[in-house]
Order: C-alpha cells, then structure tokens, then sequence
C-alpha cells in the first residue's frame, strides 16, 4: 500500500497541497480534498469524459490521472475556465439553453474549451470528433455542437 | 420519468394529490405577528425553519414563514406552499418535483407564474425538499406536469386573486375594474398602478377567497413561450450541486460491497484488510431487507475520501453465498420464454375469436420479436447522503421518489415521519433508476453506524452490475388478413419478467408489463393479448417510457409486417386502423381515453416534415411508427441506409408529438430530441447480458451509449394544443426503434425483429426472400 505523500500543484491559479496516496486519481482530490464538485465523476475508466479538466492547457480526464502525475503542474477546472463564468463557451452554453440533467456538461465545456485553444474555427464533424470521449445520456449533442460553433463565432467576432 | 404512479416505492404517494382548493386545510390561514399571511407548518425539527412547512393543523411561528431571509419583518404574503410575495417585490416559487432532466424545476414553476401574473424574468425559483404540503412529489409516470397542472394554475390565481383584493380595497373601487400584470395591479378607469410588492402585506392580511379565477388559455404569457432551464447558468459553472457534489461537516465516504450474484447473500468478511488501508474508518455490515428492490445486503467500507474507500473495498475479504440465482443467464431466459410462449398465458383482452379468424384467414402471419435487459446508467452514478442520530435522520440526493426514501429510512430506524428529513438535489439522470430508494438506504444504514453523515458512492461497475433492468421481453405475434388484405385478426403474447413481480408488488405480474388497450386493441375485430411471467433472479424495475419501450417495437413492427403482406403503404395502413377521428376507452395508465384524431395527427405531422412517400436513392428507406402514452400522442419517421455489408446509417429522425399544452416549449423539444436519441441508442447497441447470474457488462466500453459522432440530427414537431398538459418526459422512446426497424426493411428487405441492432447480419435480403418473408412472417405457423 503506498504511503501518503505531499503534493503541491496550481488549481485554477493557486498553488494547492494535498497529503494523499500518490496513486489517488486528481479527481478525487480535487472533489474531496479541495472541494472543487465542479469536476464530476461517471466512469472511472476514461470512457465518459466528465471528469474532463485542463492540464497545462491540455484536456485530460482526471479520473485516471493519479494525482502525483499533476505534481507541479497546472491543473484548471470548471470553477476556474473563467473568472466571472463568462466564458464564451458558458456564454454560449447559455444561449443555447444546452444542459438537460446538465451532469456531462462541465467535461463536455472544457474539452471544447481545449479544443477551441487549438482550433478556433472548428467543423461541425471536427467538433463531434474532439467531443466524442464526453458523453450525454441526454442527448444534448446537437445543442452542445451548436453551442460551440456559437462560442467560436463570439471569439472570432471579437464578442 | 419512468414509471407508471404506482412505481413509487411500492407505496402510495405521501399525500393526495387532491385539487387545491378542495384541500380546506390548505386555505386555512392566520395573521402573523409579522403581518404575513402565514400557513401552519409540520413541527420537525427541520421542516419548521422551512418554507415550505405546512400540513393544515396549526399556525405556527411566524418568522419562519418567510423563506426569502427576512424572517420576521418583512411583510410577505405566502398564501400556500408553492410561492411567496415579499414586500422588496422578490417573488419565489417553489419547485415541487425532483428534478432529474426532465425540466420540471423550469416547467411547474412556469405555471405559478403564469396565473400570479408575474414576468418569468422577476421569478426565483427554489428546489423544495420532501414536504407533505407539497402533495406527491415523486418523478414518474411522465405525470410532473400533468397531474400538477390544475393545483399549480390555482396555487398561482389565489396569489394573484388576493393582490387584486388588496389593491381594489386599497383604491376603494371593485376588484373586477383591476387587472394583474407584470408584477402589479392596474385599476384599468383610472390607470393608478401598484407593484405585488407594495401590496404584499395587505394582500397577506386579505379573506383568502372561496374559488380563483384561472386565465384564459389565449391570455398566456409564461405557458406556452420557450424558457432556458432555470439551473442552467449554475451548471456552466460547475456551481450546480447534485447528489455526488454535497458535503456536510464531518462527511465521511463510503463503497459498498454487494453479492456478485443476483439473489445472493453474505456469507462472512474480513474487515482486517480493508481497515488496513490509509483513510478507512469502519466496515459496516448490511443486513438487506426481504424485498430486494429496498435494500441489498452487502459489506460497506467508510473513509475519508472516496478512493480511500474504494481501496477498502478492493481489500476487503468477503465470501457470498451465491444461490440459485447461480444458474441464471439472458440465453436460457430466453429459451425459458420460448417455452412459455407455446402454453397459454393470462388473457388482458379478448374479442371475438382470434383463432377461428386466424384459420380462416386469407393470410397468414407469425413472427417473433425480442428486446434485451436495458440499464439506466444515468451519467451521475447512484449516490445518497445521510446522518442519523439524536433522533432524527436527514438524507440529501438525487431521488426520484423521496417519499420512499423517507418510508424506507423510517422503516430502518424506527424514527417517526416527521423527524426524517429528506433534501432533493438535482440528479443527474433518472430514468427511472432512481425510484428505487435502495441507495438511500444504504446510506441510512451507514449512516447510523458511524455516526456521522455519511455518502454513498456506487461506482459506475456498481451502477451496471446492480441495476434493475428495462425487463427483456418475448413477444409471439400472430394476424390474419382477409381477401381484401384487411386485418382481421391478432394475437400478441408477451412472456417476460415481470418488475412488479420482482418488487413483491401487490399488482398483478402483467400490470407492469402489457398494456392491454394499447393499439392495436380496438381496431382488429378478433384480437387477444396475453401475457406470462418468467421467474428470475435478475432485477427488473421501471426503465423510461416502462413496457412502451420494447412493445411498440413489437406492435408497431409487426404492423408493418402486416402492410407489407397486404401490399399497403405503412402510414396508409395505420390510418385506416385508427378510422376516423374520436375518443376511445383506454383504461391503462395515461387514460381514459386516447383519442384516434390525435394520433393520427401526429403520425400525418411526422410523415409530412420527412417528406413521405417522396423518392428515396437505393439503399436508402422511410419507417413509421406511432405510440399513445402518458395521455400524450409520438410518431416518429425514420430515414436510413444500409449498405452491402448490412452496416446502417441513420440519417435523419423526425419526431411529432401531440402533449397538449407545451407548458415550456424548449423543454418539450429537448425532452422528445433526447428522447429519441435514447430510443435509437436502445434500438442501436444497447443491451445487458448475465451469465452465471452476473451482469457480464461493467462501464461505458461495452454497455454503449451514442457518441457526438453517432447522434444524427432529431427534426422535433410539437403540435399547437390548448389542451391540458400531459406526459412529456418519455414519449419520445418507443418509437424509434420500430421506426428503424421499418426503415431497414423499406431500403433493404430485411425484417429486424430483434434488438439491438448491433451484431445482426442485416445485409440486404435477397428479393425473393425478402416477399416470402413479408408475406408468411419469420416462422412456421403454429397451430395452438
């Protein structure tokens, strides 16, 4: 059984410490340790995406990311995409009335939100493929997709 | 929603769901020292600190009675449980169901606002917790809307009725030359005008009225305009809190071992290993109770995290007694049903002499069709919080029927009612999963061995392995056409496990299965429906839309066979079915009466929007498909292709559907584009296998749900009604598959008549196979 041992990472900008078992996946410690619900948990495995936070930048699923992995690293989630919640994609999730339980929704924002770093201008099918990991047992995806073309469209207008 | 109303627990909702102003108790009312128009409370421990406290009997505390925060001074007027006026103008309405996707913490509070005449826009919207002042509060049977209707028009006029008395009195003119509006009165001679605000204590002081006067239909301006769910911004947020995302001071986690059995029990455990293991607390035996839709039992690990009692649980020894649940598995099931299917089963309805019919007929049809076990797998896996202690007990989750959550908590500790509180959060997902409350006993159980709160986290594997399924089925149909290629005869007999039966419901086995009237019963001069219950170890329960799930795939695909042998057009067939319009008895849940006008409606509505009839490329192929339930009328076109290797591609899906009054527009189409994407999920891929007694599928790699990629575009028709509001949430899923299934064999030949879908060769049918195979069905016919 590995022992507990100190990890200091940046959560949405500020430096955190956790005392864990290394193996702990960052999910957890984000949801248990540092309070962040935000991040949600479905599978486990990988396969649902809705534990899906950034990594330096990138889209990684927290669920099977043991946290020593994120040691030193940035880690931003859902409570920190934006200050003020007013990101273009929460803008756009908004207007386009996407949730419908709503539980997918923060993997489903921020993997578009990597995606929209990469690629600003994103394909109805590049959309549907960077967003294929994140599930909706709702059925939301025509609204998600529209979402993100909306919020790619505020970023190119310059809002 | 899912579920049929007696689905909630196996016991009757908390309180009647009776009209509000039949309820006297409800319009007793006092003056507070505060000035508000108060209402008695239940005198809880917690339900007197809570808004919504009211059961009738007594007046009590008058603070309490706001619920906006300003407790005590701040005149309010609060003239019944669902809203509240405070004098700053703030207008709260409380949203009485559990809200679990379907939209209902938007759509009932629409319906208070609509009659209170205040803009949406001014309204705050607060989730209730389980309170009898609130009626039923289970989601199922697709009835949130529907049977809430009535109680909250008249919830929000009453509000409305006293402000126009306060003001009418206040100008000294009748209430009758005043109008509501926007969150005020206007005396409509002179054109003086006060807000509900500056009104709200005169109006709380006002004789509450004998009647209320509802709006007209044509005069709505909340009812029936297209709302953004009211928890949406929170949810782009992560700021939503659902059952997994509460915490209370000192909340330890906790994972539960249970039999990998169905049927099984514990045999004995070593907690050593797992209280070995950094974070963990205690291991708590569950004892399961005899009805196992309740309670399992189980070996549950506590911790301070939720992976420290994961790991506990990895590391804890456990033996289980399998039992004969041991030998089961869905193959011989299904050869059970087969079996079955050859003796006769309990006739639901009978006319004239099917059998005759049949031997005389000029043809002949027989076929088979079979649906697989489905899971919910609602995307926040089964969850509940709770402490207990100091005699009393307090859950927090994501339920669907919190009243058998509290009679289940009561039931295992003894505790009064009243002293058990139970808080709602949003869930996310139900269908239909959650009206079981066996998660929240576990919680309980738990609870009140550590002593402390405590929440339970099942992990996805759980969430598969220990649902209670969408019941598979085996359905045995048989018709016969005249010379003239008219329907003449039909039989259908469905043997299944029944959920009713696994739940030691006191309902008869076929109630939760068959649905006697649905059509085509009715329609076809000699028809029998039958139905069997096969024993099984493997747990069923309500799955959405219920049994309309996999029988319309059998009725409304055995239709279609029908048409193809008559050389009919599928809709034309269907039409001349239904006959002209009129209401006819439909004595199952979603009743009365269902009306034919109304089904064909929508059916003339999907088949227009899909352009029916029109040209297709080869290859490609239309299928149609109808369903009443819930009260509320669904067709759906589907357009597909299926190329040389059998493999099909779903292009388009267009869905009609006929609720009655679309109280949130946006939410209907979401609810019927959602739908529908489930229903093709269910027609497409999903299914439960078990063997050795196990669930052999453990998480999203194989039990599939559609992807961004595979989701096709849904085309969503709702039909303009002023009728009253019926089921929503569900009605969108039976359709689809047989809608699919019909497709395939318009662009190919070949009849699906099992699903799911995935795995089957549907290679084009050579055409001679394809005629023989429209005209004499799938088998040989059986001489009964």
């Amino acid at each position: 059984m590995p022992g507990r041992q100190a990890i200091t990472l940046e959560v949405n900008g500020a430096a955190r410490r956790a005392e864990v078992d290394a193996e702990t996946p960052l999910l957890w410690v984000l949801r248990d340790t540092f309070g962040l619900t935000g991040t949600k948990y479905g599978c486990g495995v990988a396969q649902c995406g809705a534990c899906t936070v950034h990594l330096d930048g990138a889209a990684v699923r927290s669920c099977v990311m043991p946290v020593a992995a994120a040691s030193g690293r940035r880690v931003t989630t859902i409570e920190g995409l934006s200050r003020d919640g007013r990101h273009p994609l929460q803008l756009a999730w908004i207007e386009e009335d996407v949730p419908q339980c709503g539980y997918c929704q923060a993997g489903q924002i921020m993997a578009a939100a990597a995606l929209l770093s990469q690629l600003p201008h994103p394909s109805e099918p590049q959309i549907a493929e960077a967003l294929a990991g994140n599930l909706c047992r709702c059925g939301t995806y025509a609204r998600i997709r529209r979402a993100v073309r909306r919020a790619a469209a505020t970023v190119e207008s310059g809002r | 929603m899912s579920g049929e109303r007696p689905e909630n627990g196996g016991g009757r909702p908390e309180n009647g769901g009776g009209r509000l102003l039949d309820r006297r108790g409800f319009l007793k009312v006092s003056a507070g020292a505060a000035g508000g128009l108060l209402i008695a409370f239940e005198a809880g421990p917690w339900l007197g600190a809570k808004a919504s406290g009211f059961d009738g009997r007594t007046a009590a505390a008058t603070g309490a009675a706001s619920s906006t925060g300003a407790a005590g001074h701040q005149a309010e007027l609060k003239p019944n449980p669902f809203l509240a006026v405070a004098a700053d103008g703030t207008v709260t309405i409380w949203a009485k169901n559990p809200e679990i996707g379907q939209g209902v913490k938007t759509a009932l509070p629409m319906i208070v606002a609509e009659e209170l005449g205040v803009d949406w826009e001014s309204v705050r919207v607060v989730q209730a917790d389980l309170d009898p002042a609130f009626g039923d509060q289970s989601a199922g049977g697709s009835d949130g809307v529907r049977s809430n209707w009535n109680r909250l028009r008249e919830a929000g006029a009453m509000g409305r009725t006293l402000l126009v008395a306060a003001a009418a009195r206040r100008w000294g003119v009748e209430p009758g030359g005043c109008a509501a509006e926007h969150g005020s009165v206007r005396h409509l001679a002179s054109g003086r005008r006060l807000s509900y605000g500056e009104l709200a204590a005169a109006a709380a002081g006002m004789p509450v009225p004998d009647s209320v006067e509802l709006e007209e239909p044509r005069d709505f301006h909340v009812v029936g305009t297209p709302r953004r769910g009211v928890d949406t911004p929170a949810i782009t947020t992560g700021s939503l809190v659902y059952g997994l995302d509460v915490r209370q001071p000192g909340m330890l986690f906790a994972a539960v071992a249970k039999p990998p059995v169905f049927g099984g029990t514990l045999a004995r455990f070593d907690a050593a290993p797992a209280l070995a293991v950094p974070g963990v607390r205690q291991v708590v035996r569950i004892d399961g109770l005899p009805n196992p839709t309740q309670l399992l039992p189980g070996v549950a690990v506590v911790a301070d995290s939720t992976w420290a009692a994961l790991r506990g649980r990895e590391a804890l020894a456990v033996e289980w007694t399998a039992g004969p649940g041991a030998a089961e598995s869905t193959s011989a099931l299904l050869q059970q049903c087969e079996e079955l299917s050859r003796r006769p089963g309990k006739v639901l309805r009978e006319e004239g002499d099917a059998e005759a019919a049949l031997a005389g007929a000029a043809v002949r049809l027989e076929a088979v069709y079979t649906v697989p076990f489905l899971a919910h797998a609602a995307l926040e896996p089964v969850n509940c919080t709770a402490a207990v202690g100091d005699g009393r007990c307090e859950i927090w989750g994501p339920l669907q029927d919190p009243g058998g959550a509290r009679r289940l908590a009561a039931l295992l500790t003894g505790l009064p009612r009243e002293s058990i509180a139970v808080h709602l959060t949003r869930a996310g997902g139900g269908f239909g999963r959650r009206l079981m409350s066996d998660f929240a006993a576990e919680a309980v159980v738990i609870a009140r061995a550590a002593g402390r709160p405590v929440q339970v986290v099942w992990t996805r594997e759980d969430d598969l392995r220990h649902d209670y399924y969408r019941p598979a089925g085996y359905h045995h149909l048989r018709a016969g056409l005249d010379r003239a290629g008219r329907l003449v005869a039909w039989t259908h007999h469905l043997v299944n496990p029944s959920r009713y039966e696994f739940r030691r419901d006191p309902a008869p086995p076929d109630a939760s299965e068959m649905y006697a009237d649905d059509f085509p019963a009715g329609f076809v001069p000699n028809f029998r429906a039958e139905h069997t219950a096969v024993r099984t170890q493997i747990p069923t329960g309500p799955w959405r839309a219920t049994l309309h799930s996999a029988n319309a795939f059998a009725v409304q695909g055995f239709l279609d066979e029908v048409a193809a042998a008559a050389r009919r057009d599928p809709l034309e067939l269907r039409r001349e079915l239904l006959g002209p319009p009129r209401e006819v008895p439909y004595a199952n849940y979603g009743g009365p009466r269902f009306d034919t006008g109304r089904l064909r409606a929508v059916l003339d509505l999907a088949a227009a929007r899909a352009g029916w009839g029109k040209p297709l490329p080869p290859g490609r192929g239309r299928g149609i498909a109808c369903n009443f339930t819930f009260g509320s009328y669904a067709a759906h076109v589907a357009e597909v292709s299926v190329d040389e290797r059998g493999a099909v591609e779903v292009h388009r899906l267009v869905a009609a559907v006929d609720c009655g009054t679309a109280v949130n527009p946006a939410g209907v189409e979401a609810q019927v584009a959602g739908g529908t994407l489930d229903g093709l999920n269910a027609a497409l891929q999903a299914e439960i296998t078990v063997a050795a007694g196990r669930t052999e599928q453990s998480n999203f790699h194989d039990y599939l749900l559609l992807r961004h990629p595979e989701a096709p575009p849904v085309e969503v028709a709702i039909v303009p009604s002023r009728e009253r509001p019926t089921g929503m949430g569900e009605i969108a899923v039976p359709t689809v598959g047989p809608a699919v299934a019909n497709a395939i064999f318009a662009a190919n030949g070949r009849r699906v008549r099992r699903l799911p879908l995935r795995g089957q060769d549907l290679r084009p049918a050579a055409a001679a196979a394809a005629r023989q195979d429209a005209a004499i069905g799938n088998g040989p016919f059986r001489e009964r």
